[in-house]
C-alpha cells in the first residue's frame, strides 16, 4: 500500500518538476520566433517578388502599348517621309485591294520596337488577300469605301477634294500588344 | 510733251474703253513711254587681257576659210536650235543658200557680217515676219569661227575695238563702264548716262581706249561694287577716284531714274576669278543690310585667292530690290539688276551659272566677230519689250489618282493694238515644294513669281522664251509646223453621218465642198482667205479657257509607265480647240466647233473677238470612254462634245444649243452665252427599294452627267443698268455625258419652277456629293441677281417593312427639290454672283447633315466699276430654311471683332456666329470684286479678288504709271467659320479695341499677289506637301497653304 502512494507522489513531484522546469525555454522560443520570422520573411520576399513581377508586367505592357501606339502615330505623322514613309506613288498605284506596306521600327540602339502594317480600307476587302504579308488584325478592317467625300466638320471642300482611308496596325516587338487606327488623307479630287 | 502724251494714253485707257464691256478692258494696250535702260559694262582689265592670242581679223565675207573643222557650206544659212537629245544648242541647216532669203534685211546682215537675228519665216521664200525670232549664221562665218585665222592681237585690243564699235552704233541706251582695281574690287570709270548725249558717248569711248591690262580678276567684288553704285550705297572698295557727280555724301548717287526702268550689267572676262575673297562677300551688310551668301569653303576652291561668289552676287542683284528708296519693292516696283556674262577666250561654268542666277544669258567668244556678235545679241535682248503678258490659269496634271503631277501649264495672252490677240501655252516642271523649273532645270520664276527672262519652257527650241507670249511653248511648235513641211490637222464637223473628225468630210480645207460659203457666211472671193486665216494663224489668246490635261494609258495598260501619253486640250480665240502632245508640244489636231463657222470671218477684222473661250471638261466613262465638252463663253451660245477616247481619232459626239431645254422659247428657257465649265457629276435617275425582313435597302440608279448653268444674258447684263429680269440663261440643267440627252428630272428654270424666283441668268453651277456615296445629291448655284439656290435629291422617306415598325431614311432617286436659299441683293443693290459656291459638309443639331457654303459677289465684266460694295458670304444650310435668308440672318464680320474686339465683343461675336446662319464681310477696297470660286482647304477659305485702280489717283507725271493702271489682285485666306484672318499677310501693325497689338487682324485677311485679274487659287496636293498657285500678270504665285495637316485619325482600336 505505501509503495504505490509513494510512486504516485513521486510521479506528481516529478511532473511538477518537469512542468516547472524552465530550462530551454529561451531556446524553444527562439526557434519558434525564428521560424515565424523566417516565414514572415519568406512571405515578404514572395509578396515583393510578386509585386515586382506585377509592376514589371505593367511596365512591360505599358511600354509595349506605347511602342505600338507610337508606331501608329509615327505612321500618320510621317506617312510621306523618313523610315515610315508608306504613302508612295507605288502604294497609290497598286490599288486599294493590293496596296500594303510593312516596316519594322527600331529604337536609337537599333532594337526592334514595333512592326507596322498599312493597307487601304475599302469595301469588299478579302481578309486573306494579303494573309501572307500582313497579320490577321491588319487585314481585318472596316468595310468602307476607300475613297469618300471629306467628312462633316473636316473643313475640306466637297467639290475639290476627296479622302482616302487607310488602316494602320502596329504590333509591339514582342507581339504582345497591337493597336490599330483608321486614318484618312485628303487628296485633290480626280 | 511726255506728260501730255501719257495723260492722253491714260484717258484713252480709262474712259474710252471698248464698246462692249468685259474683263479684258483693264488690259488695254497702254505701255510705258520708252525709258532708256541702264547698261553697265564690267570690262576685264586683268593682266591676262594683254595676251595676244585672239585671231584679230574681223570676219571677211569675201574670204574662204579652210581648216579641219571648217565643214559648213559657205553660202548655206544655219539656225541655232536646241536639241533635246543632247541638251545643247547647235547650228542646224536653215536653207541651202543665202540667196534663197527674201527677207532682205537679214540677208544683208548675213552677207556683210555673217550673222543676224530677227523674225523670218522658215519656208520659201523665207520672207521677213512670222512670230519666231531666229538666230542665223552663214556657213562661211561658222567656218571663220572654226578656223581661228588672222593675225593674233591682244585680247584687250580686240575688246576695245568691239566696245568702241558698240558704243558708236548704239542709241537710246544709258551706258556706263567699270574696270577692275588691281586686286580689290573694281571702280567706275564712266557713269551711266545716255549715249544719245554725244559728249558722254565720246567720254565712254575714251574710257574704253584708256583701259590698261594690269592686275587680277576680282569678278565678284567688282559686281558687288556695281550693285552698290546702282543702289546709291557707300563704296566697299574705293575711297576716291569717282567720276564727277557719281559720289556724294559718302555714297554713290544712284543712276536709276525711274522705278520701272530696266537695269543691266554685262560682265566680260577672259579668266576665272582671282583675288576675289573679300570677307564681306559672305558676312557684309549689303544693299538691304543683309548678307549676299553664307560662307562656303567650296566656293573658295579657286586658285590665286579666287572665289565662286560671282553667282551669288548676281542672284542677289536679280532677286532683291536694289533700290529700296524707289517704289514699294513689290513685283513691278522692284528695282532689280539683270546680269549677262561673256566668256572671252574662256568657257566657264561659273559664268553660265552667274547669268542663269542673274536673269541674263551667257555667251562665249573666241575672236573679234564673235565678241561683237555677243554684245549685239545682248543689246537686242535688252531693247526687246515684253509689254504685257498674263498667266491667268494654272491647271495641274495628275496621273491616275496619285499626287498632283510634276508638270504645270500656263496659259498666256497678250493684247494687240488691233485684230487678233496672241496666246500660248507653256509647260514647266513642278517640284514637290512647289517651285517651277525650266527645261535646263533652272528655277523658272523669281521669288515674286515672275517668269524669268532667261528661262526656257518645255517644247521650246529656238532660245529663251521667258514670259514672252510670242516666244517658245506650244505657239513656237505650231509656228514651226505651219512654216514647215508638215501638214496641220484642222478639223470641223460638217454635219454628215461621218462623225470621225479625221474623215474627209470634216477636214477644214478650202477644197472641202461640204463646208459651204453659206455656212461660213462669206462669198466665194473670201473663201481661200478664211481657210488660210484659220489654218495658218498664230496661236490665239487663251483668256478664260483653262486647259484640260488628260492622261492616256499606254499599250501596257498600266498607269504611270513610260508608254503613257498626256495631251492637253485648250480653247483659244483663234476659233480652235487645240489638242497638244505633252511630250513635244506638237499640235496633234485642232477643231473648229460648228457654231463658229459663220463667225470665222471676224478673225480678219480689226477687233478682238472671242471664239472657243470656254474651259473644256472631260468625262471619264467606266469603260474607258473619254468625252470632252467645251463652251465658248462670250464666243457663242453652244457647247460641243467630242469623244476623245482615242486622242488620235476624235469623234464628234453632240452639240448643245440654245434650245436644249425645249423647242419653243415661249414655253422653255433659252440658253445664254455658254459660260459654264460643265461640271462632271453622277446623279440618280431612280431608285429600287429592297426589303429583307425588317431591313430596307434603297439602291439608286445613276447616270453620268454634265451639269450646266443657263448662260450669260449679254443682252441685259452688259447694260449699265440691267433690267430687273434677264430673258435668257435663267436655268440649270444636266445632260447625259455620253449622249447629250437632257436628264428630265434635272432641269430648273422659270418654265419648270415658276415659284422658285429664277429671275437672272446663271453662269456657273456646282454639284456636291455630301455623303460620299458617289452620287451628287446637292447642287448650289448663284445668279447674276445675287440669289443663291440650293437643290437636293436626298429627301427623307418613311418605309414600313414590318408594321408597326417604320424606317425613315434619305432616298436619292432623281427627284430634285429646290429652294432659294439666300439673297445678296436684298438691299436693292445688284450684286452679281459669277462663280459657283464651294461647300463643306457640316453636321448641324440635331444631327442633320448639311453644308457650309461659300461664295462672293462682283461683276467681272465691268472690272473698273467702283460703285458696288461687294461681299464674301458663308452661309449655313441645314435644309430647314422656310424663307430666303438675307444679310440680316448672318453676322457682319467686316470689322473682324473676333480678332480686333474687346473680350466682350469677341465673346458676343462667337455667340452670334453660333446662333446665326453664317457670316459675311464687305470688300472694302473701292470696286473690289470676287473673281473666282472659293476653295476650302483645312478649314480655310481661299479666294481671289480684283480691285481696279483709282483713275483719279493716277499721276500723269509718272512715266511708270501705266504699269499700275491694271489694278490689284489679292488672295484672301480666312477661317471658314468666322471669317477671321489665319495668316500674317500684312506687315501693318493692328491693335484691337482694347489697345493691344495683335498678330492677326483685319488686314491679314488678304495678300496682294500682283496686278490685273488673278486666276482662281489652285490648291495642289503634292508629294512634298500642299501648295497654292495663282496666275497673275507676268507669272505665277506659289504659296504654302495655311494648315498643312491632311492626314487624320478617325478611329482607334487596341486589338489586344
Amino acid at each position: 500500500m505505501g509503495g504505490e502512494g509513494f510512486k504516485e507522489k513521486y510521479m506528481i513531484q516529478t511532473l511538477k518538476k518537469i512542468i516547472g522546469n524552465e530550462d530551454g525555454f529561451v531556446l524553444g522560443a527562439s526557434i519558434l520566433m525564428s521560424a515565424i520570422l523566417l516565414l514572415a520573411g519568406v512571405l515578404a520576399l514572395w509578396t515583393s517578388n510578386t509585386e515586382m513581377h506585377v509592376v514589371r508586367n505593367e511596365q512591360e505592357l505599358t511600354r509595349e502599348f506605347y511602342s505600338a501606339e507610337g508606331g501608329v502615330i509615327e505612321a500618320i505623322e510621317n506617312f510621306d517621309t523618313g523610315r515610315t514613309q508608306w504613302l508612295t506613288d507605288a502604294f497609290l498605284l497598286a490599288g486599294p485591294q493590293a496596296a500594303f506596306h510593312t516596316v519594322q521600327l527600331n529604337d536609337s540602339s537599333n532594337t526592334p520596337v514595333a512592326n507596322l502594317e498599312v493597307r487601304c480600307i475599302t469595301t469588299g476587302t478579302t481578309p486573306t488577300a494579303l494573309a501572307n504579308a500582313l497579320s490577321a488584325a491588319a487585314n481585318h478592317l472596316p468595310d468602307q469605301p476607300h475613297i469618300a467625300s471629306p467628312p462633316s466638320g473636316s473643313g475640306f471642300s466637297l467639290k475639290y477634294f476627296e479622302v482616302r482611308r487607310y488602316g494602320v496596325t502596329a504590333t509591339s516587338a514582342t507581339g504582345n500588344t497591337q493597336v490599330q487606327i483608321g486614318a484618312y488623307k485628303v487628296f485633290n479630287k480626280y | 510733251m511726255k506728260r501730255y502724251y501719257l495723260a492722253a494714253l491714260m484717258v484713252a485707257l480709262l474712259f474710252s474703253g471698248p464698246v462692249r464691256a468685259d474683263d479684258t478692258e483693264i488690259y488695254g494696250t497702254v505701255t510705258n513711254p520708252d525709258l532708256e535702260p541702264n547698261v553697265l559694262i564690267i570690262f576685264d582689265t586683268s593682266g591676262s587681257m594683254s595676251t595676244a592670242d585672239v585671231p584679230g581679223d574681223p570676219y571677211n565675207p569675201t574670204q574662204t576659210y579652210t581648216c579641219g573643222s571648217c565643214t559648213y557650206s559657205n553660202n548655206a544659212v544655219y539656225a541655232s536650235r536646241y536639241n533635246s537629245s543632247t541638251g545643247r544648242y547647235g547650228w542646224e541647216l536653215f536653207t541651202g543658200n543665202v540667196d534663197n532669203l527674201a527677207c532682205s534685211g537679214m540677208k544683208s546682215d548675213l552677207l556683210s557680217q555673217g550673222y543676224t537675228q530677227g523674225l523670218i519665216r522658215s519656208y520659201s521664200p523665207f520672207s521677213c515676219g512670222g512670230s519666231t525670232t531666229r538666230y542665223l549664221r552663214l556657213g562661211r562665218y561658222l567656218n571663220y569661227s572654226a578656223s581661228g585665222v588672222g593675225a593674233l592681237q591682244s585680247r584687250i585690243s580686240v575688246a576695245q575695238q568691239v566696245l568702241t564699235d558698240l558704243i558708236a552704233t548704239t542709241n537710246d541706251v544709258r551706258f556706263g563702264m567699270m574696270v577692275f582695281n588691281t586686286e580689290q574690287g573694281g571702280r567706275l570709270i564712266a557713269p551711266l548716262d545716255s549715249v544719245n548725249n554725244d559728249s558722254h558717248r565720246l567720254a565712254l569711248m575714251s574710257a574704253v581706249a584708256g583701259a590698261i591690262p594690269n592686275g587680277w580678276t576680282p569678278l565678284a567684288e567688282t559686281l558687288v561694287e556695281a550693285g552698290l553704285y546702282y543702289a546709291g550705297k557707300s563704296s566697299w572698295f574705293n575711297t576716291s577716284g569717282f567720276p564727277s557727280g557719281t559720289y556724294s555724301g559718302g555714297h554713290y548717287v544712284s543712276p536709276m531714274e525711274e522705278r520701272c526702268q530696266k537695269n543691266y550689267i554685262i560682265v566680260m572676262t577672259d579668266g576665272e576669278p582671282t583675288k576675289d575673297r573679300d570677307s564681306r562677300l559672305w558676312n557684309g551688310a549689303y544693299i538691304n543690310d543683309d548678307r549676299i551668301a553664307v560662307y562656303d569653303t567650296a566656293k573658295l576652291n579657286y586658285p590665286n585667292d579666287g572665289s565662286g561668289y560671282l553667282e551669288d552676287v548676281a542672284k542677289y542683284l536679280y532677286e532683291k530690290d536694289c533700290n529700296p528708296e524707289m517704289g514699294d519693292g513689290t513685283t513691278f516696283d522692284k528695282q532689280n539688276i539683270v546680269t549677262f556674262t561673256i566668256g572671252f577666250k574662256t568657257q566657264q561654268t561659273l559664268l553660265y551659272k552667274t547669268a542663269a542666277a542673274g536673269g541674263g544669258q551667257y555667251f562665249t567668244a573666241e575672236n573679234y566677230s564673235e565678241l561683237k556678235e555677243s554684245f549685239t545679241q545682248i543689246m537686242a535682248s535688252i531693247i526687246e519689250k515684253n509689254a504685257c503678258y498674263v498667266a491667268p490659269v494654272v491647271p495641274i496634271s495628275r496621273m491616275n489618282r496619285v499626287y498632283a503631277g510634276d508638270k504645270i501649264y500656263l496659259g498666256f495672252f497678250k493684247p494687240q493694238n488691233s485684230g487678233r490677240w496672241i496666246g500660248n501655252i507653256k509647260r514647266y516642271r513642278l517640284d514637290n515644294s512647289g517651285k517651277l523649273y525650266d527645261i535646263f532645270n533652272n528655277e523658272a520664276t523669281t521669288p515674286d513669281g515672275l517668269i524669268k527672262d532667261n528661262s526656257q519652257s518645255w517644247w521650246t527650241t529656238l532660245g529663251f522664251d521667258g514670259p514672252a507670249v510670242e516666244k517658245g511653248g506650244a505657239a513656237e511648235v505650231l509656228d514651226l509646223l505651219i512654216e514647215g513641211a508638215g501638214t496641220r490637222k484642222v478639223y470641223t464637223y460638217a454635219g454628215t453621218a461621218n462623225k470621225g473628225l479625221a474623215h474627209s468630210d470634216n477636214a477644214f480645207l478650202s477644197s472641202n465642198s461640204l463646208i459651204t460659203n453659206a455656212m461660213l457666211d462669206i462669198d466665194a472671193a473670201q473663201r481661200t482667205a478664211i481657210f488660210d486665216t484659220v489654218r495658218s494663224g498664230r496661236f490665239g489668246d487663251i483668256i478664260h479657257s483653262e486647259p484640260a490635261v488628260v492622261a492616256y494609258l499606254g499599250p501596257d495598260g498600266l498607269p504611270a509607265t513610260a508608254d503613257d501619253k498626256t495631251v492637253i486640250y485648250v480653247g483659244a480665240n483663234d476659233g480652235l480647240l487645240h489638242c497638244i502632245d505633252d511630250d513635244t508640244g506638237d499640235e496633234l489636231w485642232s477643231f473648229v466647233p460648228p457654231e463658229h463657222h459663220d463667225r470665222l470671218k471676224r478673225l480678219g477684222d480689226a477687233d478682238h473677238d472671242y471664239f472657243v473661250d470656254g474651259s473644256p471638261s472631260v468625262y471619264y466613262g467606266s469603260a474607258g470612254q473619254k468625252v470632252l465638252i467645251i463652251g465658248a463663253r462670250r464666243g457663242g451660245y453652244s457647247y460641243t462634245a467630242l469623244d476623245v477616247t482615242d486622242y488620235n481619232a476624235p469623234v464628234y459626239l453632240f452639240g448643245i444649243g440654245p434650245n436644249v431645254l425645249g423647242p419653243s422659247p415661249s414655253d422653255y428657257e433659252r440658253l445664254g452665252q455658254s459660260w459654264s465649265r460643265p461640271d462632271k457629276v453622277v446623279v440618280a435617275t431612280g431608285s429600287t427599294v429592297t426589303t429583307t425582313g425588317c431591313n430596307v435597302t434603297v439602291t439608286a440608279g445613276t447616270v453620268d452627267a454634265f451639269l450646266f448653268g443657263g448662260g450669260y444674258d449679254d443682252g441685259n447684263q452688259d447694260l449699265a443698268a440691267p433690267a430687273a429680269t434677264d430673258s435668257v440663261g435663267r436655268a440649270v440643267f444636266g445632260v447625259n455625258a455620253a449622249t447629250g440627252a437632257l436628264i428630265s428630272g434635272l432641269k430648273f428654270s422659270p418654265a419648270t419652277h415658276s415659284t422658285l424666283g429664277m429671275m437672272h441668268s446663271v453662269v456657273d453651277v456646282a454639284g456636291f456629293d455630301h455623303d460620299g456615296d458617289g452620287i451628287v445629291s446637292r447642287i448650289y448655284f448663284g445668279d447674276l441677281g445675287g440669289r443663291v439656290f440650293a437643290v437636293k435629291d436626298d429627301q427623307l422617306q418613311t418605309f414600313s417593312p414590318c408594321p408597326p415598325l417604320t424606317i425613315t431614311k434619305p432616298v436619292v432617286d432623281g427627284n430634285w427639290t429646290a429652294l432659294k436659299l439666300f439673297n445678296a441683293s436684298a438691299d436693292g443693290v445688284q450684286r452679281k454672283i459669277m462663280y459657283a459656291p464651294d461647300a463643306v459638309a457640316e453636321k448641324y443639331p440635331p444631327g442633320v447633315h448639311g453644308e457650309y457654303m461659300f461664295f462672293g459677289t462682283g461683276d467681272r465684266e465691268n472690272p473698273n466699276d467702283r460703285t458696288v460694295v461687294n461681299r464674301f458670304y458663308a452661309v449655313k444650310n441645314d435644309w430647314t430654311a422656310t424663307s430666303t435668308l438675307t444679310e440680316s440672318d448672318l453676322v457682319n464680320v467686316t470689322s473682324n471683332l473676333i480678332q480686333l474686339g474687346t473680350a466682350e465683343q469677341q465673346q458676343e461675336t462667337r455667340n452670334l456666329l453660333e446662333i446665326r446662319q453664317g457670316w459675311f464681310f464687305e470688300l472694302e477696297n473701292p470696286g473690289e470684286k470676287v473673281v473666282s470660286s472659293p476653295r476650302v482647304y483645312g478649314g480655310v477659305v481661299y479666294f481671289t479678288t480684283y480691285t481696279p485702280s483709282d483713275s483719279s489717283a493716277i499721276n500723269v507725271n509718272d512715266p511708270c504709271a501705266a504699269s499700275t493702271v491694271r489694278g490689284v489682285g489679292r488672295l484672301y485666306a480666312v477661317n471658314y467659320k468666322t471669317g477671321a484672318a489665319v495668316h500674317d499677310f500684312s506687315s501693318a501693325v493692328e491693335t484691337d479695341n482694347s489697345g493691344h497689338t495683335v498678330t492677326l487682324g483685319k488686314k491679314d485677311r488678304a495678300l496682294e499677289v500682283g496686278t490685273a485679274i488673278p486666276s482662281a487659287p489652285v490648291i495642289a496636293i503634292l508629294g512634298g506637301g500642299t501648295r497654292l498657285f495663282i496666275g497673275v500678270e507676268g507669272g505665277i504665285v506659289s504659296l504654302p497653304v495655311i494648315g498643312i495637316q491632311d492626314m487624320f485619325r478617325y478611329y482607334w482600336n487596341q486589338v489586344f
